[in-house]
């Protein structure tokens, strides 16, 4: 049920969470899975704040997707090197 | 399976840190399914957490002159101990406001959390109504009455058949970095109380 700890990219904060008000304390770390986190997360956006970390927008699998392809990887990093002008004359 | 029915310490009588009575007066409460709760992962004696759901607030009801207080009580039941809860709090004020307030508390289910005058403990700060919940069974104004001037004398309990199965929890809320403090959980309180 868990993914790994070193994959994970939902991390939920110390303790045993309500995700609904009045249900029993049941969530932790442990017990919970990314796609988990993320069903639960579109059904109770209040619980953005108990996770330590989230992935950005898009979800754990985008993200996943996003690292995996080196070709995306390596034209985010250039288009950050360079600068809107085209490179001249910036300095 | 935890040893549940084995008690593992003992309690040493010292000068350091005796015990005082009574609470501050102030109450803080939140409808019960406004805010979610976090328990510590191995004691369900203590609340790290409170999250609201959407913009939910927590109100403070605040009194004076030492006349708020709580009572739990071991209730002896054939399944077990259960705790029944009580908080006696007034409102020194008349509005409809105050009577809309005391309506809601009459018919839906709240929480509530008090600061105990004894701080040097990990129980400073508690929570009533954990599980189900407290009610208003008592909200009456004398208007000759001279104790409270015309003010309301309200009380909190569990409802009808209902106990805890705990006694009140202790709140512990961290700060962002560091351990919990008593002045970290009523930044964190405060920080949900309604402007």
């Amino acid at each position: 049920m868990t993914n790994d700890l070193m994959t994970k990219k939902y991390i939920l904060k110390p303790g045993k969470h309500q995700f609904a008000p009045g249900s029993a304390a049941v969530h932790d770390n442990d017990n919970i899975s990314d796609e988990e986190a993320e069903w639960y997360l579109a059904r109770y956006p209040h619980i953005a704040n108990l996770f330590a970390s989230q992935p950005p927008e898009g979800g754990a699998k985008k993200q996943e997707q996003e690292i995996g392809d080196p070709n995306t990887k390596k034209t985010k990093g250039v288009g950050s090197l360079t600068p809107p002008s085209g490179g001249k004359g910036s300095l | 399976m935890s040893i549940y029915n084995k008690i593992n310490a003992g309690f040493k009588l010292g000068i350091a840190e005796p015990i005082t009575a009574g609470i501050e007066d102030v109450v803080y409460i939140f409808n019960q399914d406004d805010i979610a709760l976090t328990y510590d992962i191995t004691n369900p004696l203590i609340v790290t957490g409170l999250t609201a759901v959407s913009a939910a607030k927590v109100y403070k009801f605040e009194g004076t002159n030492n006349s708020f207080g709580t009572t739990s009580k071991l209730a002896k039941t054939q399944v077990g101990p259960r705790y029944t809860e009580e908080i006696d709090f007034n409102i020194a004020g008349l509005s409809v406001d105050i009577k809309t307030q005391l309506t809601a508390m009459g018919y839906g289910r709240v929480c509530a959390i008090t600061v105990n005058n004894y701080k040097s403990s990990d129980s400073a700060i508690e929570l009533f109504g954990a599980v189900n919940g407290l009610i208003l069974t008592d909200a009456e104004r004398n208007a000759a009455d001279e104790t409270l001037d015309g003010g309301y004398k309200l009380k909190l309990t569990n409802p009808d058949k209902l106990k805890e199965p705990y006694p009140p929890r202790a709140v512990s809320i961290a700060p962002q970095s560091g351990t919990a403090t008593y002045a970290s959980t009523i930044a964190a309180l405060e920080a949900l109380v309604a402007a």
